[in-house]
């Protein structure tokens, strides 16, 4: 099932005009990649503030219908494609769980392939899955991959420039998430909480010479602020609040803002104890010191894998009469919350499932309030609970069109049964802490899978699009063609109208998407693109209705008009 | 710039003494190869618990002294790097010596330690034993670990292997398949065909305490059916790794 990739790195000559409408200049600047050129998409989000909104307007309501396919290409690789491709100066640039490639981006032709032997005992969901994307800056690409590893190429070859060891291996620590960029530096998330008991982190790393320049952990070390919120402290010693998906970085307040995952081990009852910061939280961190700014944390001492990971929005909204620089929270647990995000101060939210049993909203302190029914004590413990929403959102990136102030939001309903039960006996670091089943209840609602149209202000639905079948893992891309770009696991590729959510254009693929699209120019071309296929594995499907899953090889389509 | 630096590794280390100094009483951490790491004294010297002692109780008194000597405290107790501040406090001995706690424990230091690093007390009368800053006691391992990280016990005959196999290949249709797919394809579970499943290890324990989004088969399961499951996806569908036995299983329960 392991497909053979070219393993050295081919230098394949490039001649790629730089159309009218780029910026001149084959080294990036900071500059570059806070506003980057019309054609560009040089990082996860295209906007560091991962607006995922491309100016191109080639490709409009009008000219949809001419959208055709241009090039496609295998990766030649089976791991889970949850990643974005970047591009920049007519080169795309695509993640592996294990290196990188290069392609001509008006073509597909390949360039170079980075490729690593990944350790053996890499844990599967870091070795069979990426997410988030490559990050183009001076002349050299920066990635991640599942054994741990953070490295620098030569955009140019391929050729790696340095490559730095994080993850704790031993303890089930890799990456499952690509690096973003802010302010010079290259900044990571290791994943891993699940497998080995790890303890989350956000580390920067210098950018020119791979040292690690700060670390922020998201479960506090003894002696940190927030260590004293677990109680036995005992319970903070085994790690949890993985950073298992991008965050995002605002230029404007110089704020790294990351999404962590649940506690380990999932059990709470009495084996720990307070609000056991900073699971199921949002973590707003300082550029230059990786010291905490401020923290949104979703579920106080969770117990339901609660992993608030999806990727924040910044962006500069009018809320309530005041324009403000508001980061855009899309909660695990169902909800959209608007906070400010140089203070973290609560502004609005607002709940989009049709149902809440853990997470029931926020108090006058804007602390979220929990229902407390729901927890297990050691005399339930495998009592089954009803955790709806469980995974309203997970990776899926949003984008936000910032001319019709809209925010476009993958979500699924989708609920479980869960019985949690105390880890099992003689567990031990680097081993799964995990004692829990669940059931998914895929047909509990009109609808699985969706596209919220979303008022960035205000928060009132404009539509909704029921993909339906399966969950939506898929990201959006918006543009300023009037267009939202998204794939979904039962193989269509669709372009809906912006303003109304009707479906201008679609194109049935080989494979589900679970990938996230991008659009971009090259000689004044406009292009879509898409990955396609992968593993296909944690892809709940309706009972009823769905066509059985289809998984492939991992793949990228790239449509433009004739 | 290189002049700042400099300027800057002083004062630091005038800041370390005065705390030192000032500070009477200290509880710092330091990390050993083997026992990773652990409370120690302002001085770098060990720190250890006593298991008879329980939490905000002393019970280790007369001969169970000998040698020890309780961690007392001068002055105001501080925390230094990597201890968690709210974790210490005093407690009262009964001979009336104020003694330094953290998260209750109370903490001694052993005679036969001389220098940062020496560890001579560690596990002495099954009582003696460091204390890591959560709070948590680090004892010897109760019992060795097997000694094979990976691989290991595949020395079946023919015959047997066939046997564990079909056991394997039942045990995976009822209760595998639906998650993982009936060729190992994957599905709501990961893909086994192609898996990482070197670590037999990791595989057993997988399936007898579940994790991720797999509930735990260790109830359901003997150690035959297990071994037989393990057995049969990894060297099914193109993989190719040893045979594990019931015995093996039953280690990791």
């Amino acid at each position: 099932m392991t497909f053979a990739r070219r393993a050295s790195a081919k230098r394949i000559a490039l001649s790629v005009a730089v159309a009218a409408s780029l910026v001149v200049g084959s080294a990036q600047t900071v500059e570059e990649l806070t506003n980057p050129a019309p054609g560009e998409w040089p990082t996860f989000g295209r906007t560091l503030d991962n607006h995922r909104f491309s100016p191109l307007d080639q490709i409009n309501k009008e000219t949809v219908s001419d959208l055709r396919l241009n090039w496609s290409i295998s990766l030649e690789s089976a791991i889970d494609a949850q990643f974005s491709p970047v591009v920049y100066d007519g080169v795309m640039y695509l993640p592996a769980a294990d290196g990188a490639t290069a392609v001509d981006a008006a073509t597909g032709d390949r360039l170079w392939v980075y490729q690593v032997d990944l350790a053996p005992n890499t844990p599967p969901f870091t070795a069979g899955r990426m997410r988030g994307g490559l990050v183009v800056f001076d002349g050299k690409v920066f990635g991640t991959t599942g054994d741990g590893r953070v490295f620098a190429l030569d955009a140019s070859n391929g050729a790696e420039l340095w490559s730095t060891a994080v993850g704790t291996l031993d303890l089930s620590e890799g990456f499952s998430a690509g690096p973003i960029f802010a302010d010079g530096k290259i900044i990571v998330g290791p994943a891993g909480a699940d497998m080995g008991g790890v303890n989350g982190r956000v580390v920067a790393l210098d950018s020119e010479s791979g040292e690690i320049l700060w670390t922020f952990n998201t479960v506090p070390a003894p002696g940190e602020p927030g260590f004293e919120t677990w109680n036995p402290p005992t319970a903070a010693q085994y790690g949890g609040a993985s950073a298992w998906t991008p965050g995002v970085y605002d230029p404007v307040t110089r704020t790294v803002i990351y999404g962590t995952g649940n506690a380990i081990p999932w059990w709470a009852g009495a084996h720990r104890e307070g609000d056991n910061l900073y699971v199921a939280s949002y973590v707003a961190l300082d550029i230059d010191t990786g010291a905490l700014k401020w923290y949104h944390q979703a579920v106080p001492r969770e117990e339901w894998d609660i992993d608030t990971i999806n990727t924040p929005v910044v962006a500069d909204l009018t809320i309530d009469g005041q324009e403000r620089r508001v980061a855009i929270l899309a909660l695990v647990t169902g909800y959209v919350v608007w906070v400010d995000a140089d203070t973290g101060e609560l502004l609005q939210w607002e709940g989009y499932n049709p149902e809440f049993t853990i997470h029931l909203g926020y108090d006058e302190n804007g602390k979220s309030i929990i229902n407390d029914d729901m927890r297990w004590t050691e005399e339930t413990a495998g009592e089954v609970h009803l955790v709806c929403p469980l995974r309203w959102v997970d990776y899926e990136p949003a984008a936000l069109d910032p001319e019709r102030g809209i925010y476009f939001r993958p979500n699924t309903h989708e609920c479980y049964e869960m019985a949690n039960n105390p880890p099992p006996a003689g567990w031990q670091p680097g081993e799964s802490a995990i004692n829990a089943a669940l059931t998914p209840l895929p047909d509990r609602f009109d609808r699985l899978g969706g596209l919220t149209a979303i008022n960035a202000a205000t928060g009132e639905v404009v539509w909704d699009f029921p993909v339906d079948g399966y969950s939506q893992r898929s990201g959006v891309v918006a543009t300023a063609g009037g267009l939202v770009f998204m794939g979904s696991a039962d193989r269509v590729f669709r372009a809906f109208d912006s303003d109304t959510g009707e479906v201008l254009w679609q194109q049935r693929l080989p494979a589900y998407i679970a990938g996230n699209p991008i659009s971009y120019a090259v000689d004044g071309k406009q292009y879509v693109a898409v990955p396609v296929g992968g593993a296909g594995n944690i892809m709940i499907a309706r009972q009823t209705g769905a066509p059985e899953l289809v998984t492939s090889e991992v793949m990228v389509f790239v449509f433009s008009l004739p | 710039m290189r002049l700042l630096k400099v300027v800057a590794v002083a004062m630091s280390l005038v800041a370390l003494t005065a705390i030192a100094q000032e500070s009477g009483t200290v509880v710092a951490t330091a990390r050993h190869a083997e026992h990773g790491v652990h409370l120690v004294d302002g001085d770098g010297l060990t720190l250890y618990m006593n298991s008879l002692d329980t939490k905000d109780t002393v019970a280790c008194v007369d001969a169970c002294l000998e040698g020890w000597a309780p961690y007392a405290a001068e002055g105001q107790v501080t925390a230094g790097q990597g201890v968690a501040p709210n974790l210490l406090g005093t407690i009262s001995r009964p001979d009336g010596v104020e003694q330094v706690t953290y998260f209750g424990v109370p903490l001694y230091r052993y005679g036969g330690d001389a220098a940062p690093g020496d560890v001579n007390g560690f596990g002495l009368a099954d009582q003696w034993f460091l204390i890591n800053p959560f709070g948590a006691a680090i004892q010897p391992p109760a019992q060795p670990e097997p000694t094979e990280a990976t691989g290991g016990a595949g020395d079946l005959g023919h015959m047997d292997l066939a046997m564990v196999m079909g056991v394997g290949q039942e045990v995976y249709n009822n209760f595998c398949s639906a998650c993982h797919g009936n060729r190992g394809q994957g599905g709501a579970g990961p893909a086994l065909a192609g898996g990482r499943l070197e670590d037999n290890r990791r595989v057993i324990r997988q399936v007898i305490f579940g994790g991720g989004h797999m509930p735990p088969f260790g109830g359901a399961l003997n150690d035959e059916q297990v071994a037989g499951v393990v057995t049969f996806i990894r060297k099914s569908w193109g993989n190719d790794f040893a045979a594990v036995t019931a015995e093996e299983v039953s280690t990791y329960r």
